[in-house]
């Protein structure tokens, strides 16, 4: 039988046990927790019309009209144009898909090069709440918005300031916006999954001290029957060290939230093929359900952002009505961070991500790996469930 | 269809005739008592036969398509109903569709070559010569017996006259292998007696009866070439003959097969067709979960009892099992192989150990919303116990037992002390609710749980006498139960023969129950000693079977009754 090096058990688990758990250099006991991520998309707060007073940006039907006329079509035209959209690239019906692909200078690939076309100006979002984190510690900045449920000020997500007046970003909770549902649908089945760990626990309601490991699975999520990802699955950890993450942070009121650090993780090309946060922080809520729901925010290079949407040109563009050329000019404008110094333009945005998991067994194959918790314990677990009778 | 299948169908009628004919003989000696057997039967091939028959014959790379008509369950095993079954119109239909299924993949292009020992003069026209090969060949392991010579010139005439209209010798021998496929011969295992050598006026199963016989209960398949060549040459009419079979068929690793068949009957498996979890509460259930769980509890059953050939009793204590991920899940534990199966260990004391506490038994006796103690109870008593435990009254009222949010009945055991007030049901849920309150620990999908509705559940309880503090105090008591090695056997004899125990066979099981005892409960040499038995081959003569009644229904009595 093959046997795991270390792995860490899920909350479910462990929930209401004493555990006789191995952490080096503990004297007092603690726990290690696994996750696997049960949900991911770009936070965008919904806060109804006031997010956005100069109104939503228009569907991509519109702003093809509108680029269409403004290229010299008449409105016939136009019309014509666009009678069968969003049709076909390469057939009749999908003449105007052409003709919107190189909108700029009427040669050049728009996605691909979206300075050869003018700024349509994205509407963006004026209002005073968002999620995400206090990026640079200031509170009294312009660009802040506040939290909407702790009321803290400073936050700073002009990621959001861009995307949140479009309509597939928007969704009044629960419901998550469209093109974050669309994109998390698919990934989570291509993409290996990605887990948390959270060790050095004490007490789940208050831990001062705790250690967060991000990483890479090389095994996938399965879904449940009611068709969310299946908890308590098992699994490796891949030990390619671009998607290993070791984060400091401390557990208070039973939120999780952790130091500034750089996060680094593959994802997939269908959204993007790597995040990689500067000044990043995690703050995630226990659930009692032994879930964890928060955000992960930080500064993101913008136009690798920029890219993830226009990667696929027409078809997201005209599928989730995310103007490019706008987009683009519209993150460039917002990006607020690490300055070029050549330039002296922004080269990142402040980000902030809708992060959801599940308990799951992170398992460490590496020879090398720490045993963060021993066999025995969770042999010992059931010993423990038996006598005390209690928990979950 | 160029071969009728018409004539298939005439036939079955018939058999009900040749199984009543049953021939009078004497049978091999061993030190058991005597008995005087009993009818023979005519049983129709369960679907893990028929997919079985198919990979032994023709390969596992031959795809077997479609479902068959589900089988009958008759006192307790699927390979007693089967004696009971028939084939209806649309069951043919789906036996002919299968059946042109697979005589199709055996002549094509990528099986031929393997399958047919010769290769026709021209491909486009009949060759009589080589169409008898084949046949003969097939129709012999097919049909358990030599073809006899009209059977064999009629499937090679019709396929030769089919291949000419066809222009394929090829597409002739399709129409032929289809046809053996839909044949009462194949379809059904037609047991044939004769004359006892032994003892004068008795009967026992003829050569090739008995070569099914012992191979569909060692191997669950149709017997193999060496088997067939021991009825043929006379062997399998002798003690020592069919001892060498016997010790040549528990040796082979195929003897698995056997006993995985065995449990899956007796397990109640097919029940999993049709089991459903209700996804909001149990989200974690699903067919893959629930072929996992078949999976898991067939290869702890072989390891513990073939592969280590462990103590029989031990299959409700073992802390021994195999995982997949899926498994590991609903289990709470990390499997590290992505894919596939692993070897997994609880640990001393968690309440996880034995095959009860498995998904195949907790959650396949259980409602789709909720646990039920009472009909794991039962299950327990009649798959595990042998005892029959009667059918609630139709004017019973649940309403309770199914309100499991009752704020003044937190927990099941709550529930069901308050349902027992009526009178009426306190005799059955005296014998049934203590072990399946045992099993409280377990959801209607087999997941762990300590409390229901914030209340800690109180597993303890006794069984048969037998005061257990817990699951694993439980466990232990089911395993020393005295009528767990008792009820195997005389299962597994059923199983066997396809028929209830006989009230005449009583001494003789009991005799083999103290010899299963002795050789340390293991399970292949109670294989071994049963299929050894003259016993296992004795045919009652015509007119007794009135005289000789069912054991399982006569012979035992009813917890109910035991404890008023």
């Amino acid at each position: 039988m093959t046997r795991f090096k270390s792995y860490t058990k899920p909350l479910a688990m462990t929930a209401g046990l004493a555990l006789a758990v191995c952490a080096a250099g503990h004297a007092s006991a603690s726990e290690t927790r696994g996750y696997v991520v049960s949900w991911f998309g770009v936070s965008t707060y919904y806060g109804g019309e006031s997010d956005c007073p100069d109104g939503l940006n228009p569907m991509s039907t519109e702003f093809y009209k509108r680029e269409l006329l403004r290229l010299g079509y008449s409105e016939a035209d136009a019309v014509k144009l666009l009678k069968d959209f969003p049709g076909n690239p390469g057939k009749p019906d999908g003449e105007y898909i052409k003709i919107m692909g190189t909108r700029g200078d009427k040669k050049t690939n728009v996605y691909a090069h979206p300075e050869s076309s003018y700024d349509p100006g994205l509407k963006e979002v004026k209002g005073k709440f968002a999620y995400g984190f206090n990026l640079d510690g200031k509170t009294d900045s312009p660009i802040s918005f506040t939290d909407p449920d702790t009321g803290e000020k400073g936050i700073k997500n002009q990621y959001y300031r861009s995307l949140g007046c479009i309509r597939s970003f928007r969704a009044p909770p629960p419901a998550h916006p469209t093109l974050a549902q669309a994109q998390w649908d698919v990934l989570r089945d291509e993409m290996p999954a990605w887990l948390i760990e959270i060790s050095g626990i004490t007490d789940p309601m208050n831990s001062d001290n705790v250690t967060v490991t991000i990483s890479r699975a090389v095994d996938h999520v399965s879904r449940d029957s009611d068709n969310n990802i299946r908890a308590d699955m098992s699994f490796k950890v891949d030990p390619d060290p671009r998607s290993h993450n070791v984060l400091h942070g401390h557990i208070k009121d039973g939120v999780l939230t952790t130091d500034p650090s750089d996060i680094r993780i593959v994802a997939d090309p269908f959204l993007i093929p790597e995040f990689h946060w500067k000044q990043a922080r995690l703050k995630l809520k226990m659930g009692a359900d032994g879930s964890l729901k928060g955000i992960v925010g930080g500064y993101h290079d913008w136009y690798a952002l920029y890219w993830s949407y226009a990667e696929s040109g027409w078809v997201e563009e005209h599928s989730a009505s995310v103007d490019m050329p706008a987009l683009y000019y519209s993150l460039k404008r917002n990006a607020d961070a690490y300055p070029d110094p050549k330039t002296g333009e922004n080269t990142a945005i402040s980000t902030a991500y809708e992060v959801e998991a599940v308990p799951a067994f992170v398992i460490h194959t590496d020879e090398k790996a720490d045993k963060k918790v021993s066999d025995a314990g969770s042999k010992t677990k059931a010993a423990a469930r038996l006598a005390a009778n209690v928990g979950q | 269809m160029l071969i009728s299948t018409l004539s298939a169908r005439r036939t079955f009628g018939a058999l009900g005739m040749v199984a009543a004919l049953a021939l009078v003989g004497c049978g091999p000696k061993d030190d058991a008592p005597a008995t005087k057997g009993g009818p023979i039967s005519l049983r129709r091939l369960t679907e893990p036969e028929y997919r079985q028959i198919i990979a032994d014959v023709f390969g596992t790379t031959i795809k077997v398509p479609g479902r068959f008509e589900p089988d009958i369950r008759d006192n307790g095993l699927i390979a007693v109903g089967t004696s009971r079954e028939s084939v209806a119109g649309t069951g043919f239909e789906q036996y002919d569709l299968t059946a042109r299924g697979i005589a199709a993949q055996v002549v094509d292009d990528a099986h031929r070559a393997t399958l047919i020992p010769c290769t026709p003069a021209k491909a486009t026209d009949r060759d009589d010569a080589c169409a008898s090969q084949f046949i003969a060949r097939t129709g012999r392991l097919l049909f358990r017996r030599p073809l006899t010579q009209q059977e064999l010139q009629t499937n090679v005439k019709d396929a030769g006259e089919s291949a000419a209209k066809l222009k394929s010798f090829y597409g002739g021998l399709e129409l032929s292998v289809a046809a053996m496929l839909v044949s009462p011969q194949f379809l059904f295992r037609q047991e044939v007696s004769q004359p006892d050598p032994d003892n004068a006026g008795q009967r026992r199963l003829d050569p090739y009866s008995t070569a099914s016989r012992l191979s569909f209960f060692l191997w669950d398949s149709t017997p193999d070439t060496e088997l067939l060549d021991a009825a043929a040459n006379g062997d399998l009419n002798t003690d020592k003959g069919i001892a060498r079979q016997v010790d040549r068929m528990v040796k082979s690793p195929r003897l698995a097969s056997g006993v995985r068949a065995y449990f899956s009957d007796m397990l109640g498996f097919d029940g999993f067709a049709s089991l459903a979890k209700d996804p909001q509460i149990y989200p974690k259930y699903s067919s893959q979960v629930a072929a996992d769980a078949q999976e898991q509890t067939l290869r702890t059953l072989t390891d513990l009892l073939v592969t280590n050939n462990g103590d029989y009793r031990d299959i409700f204590t073992t802390r021994k099992t195999y995982l997949t991920r899926l498994l590991g899940s609903v289990y709470q534990v990390p499997v590290t192989t992505s894919t596939g199966w692993e070897p997994h260990e609880y640990a001393e004391g968690d309440p996880r150990a034995g095959i009860l506490m498995e998904i195949s038994f907790v959650a396949l006796h259980s409602h789709p919303g909720r646990s039920s103690p009472t009909i794991r109870g039962k299950a327990l008593r009649e798959v595990f116990l042998c005892q029959k435990v009667p059918d609630p009254p139709g004017n019973v009222n649940f309403a309770l037992v199914q309100d499991t949010k009752n704020p003044a009945f937190h927990t099941a055991r709550a529930r069901l002390e308050a349902h027992r007030t009526q009178a009426t049901c306190q005799g059955c849920h005296k014998i049934m609710d203590p072990a399946g309150l045992a099993m409280e620990n377990f959801d209607s999908a087999g997941g762990f749980r300590a409390t229901e509705n914030g209340t800690p559940i109180d597993t303890s309880g006794d069984i048969d006498g037998v005061k257990f503090g817990d699951v694993i105090g439980f466990t232990k008591a089911v395993r020393d139960n005295p009528s767990v090695p008792s009820c195997l056997v005389t299962r597994l004899y059923s199983f066997g023969t396809g028929r209830p125990a006989t009230k005449d066979e009583a001494e003789w099981l009991s005799y083999q129950g103290k010899q299963f005892a002795a050789s340390g409960y293991k399970v292949p040499e109670l294989m071994r000693r049963i299929a050894s038995s003259k016993a296992f081959y004795r045919v009652s003569t015509p007119g007794t079977e009135a005289n000789n009644a069912s054991l399982s229904m006569a012979g035992t009595t009813t917890q109910t009754e035991a404890v008023k």
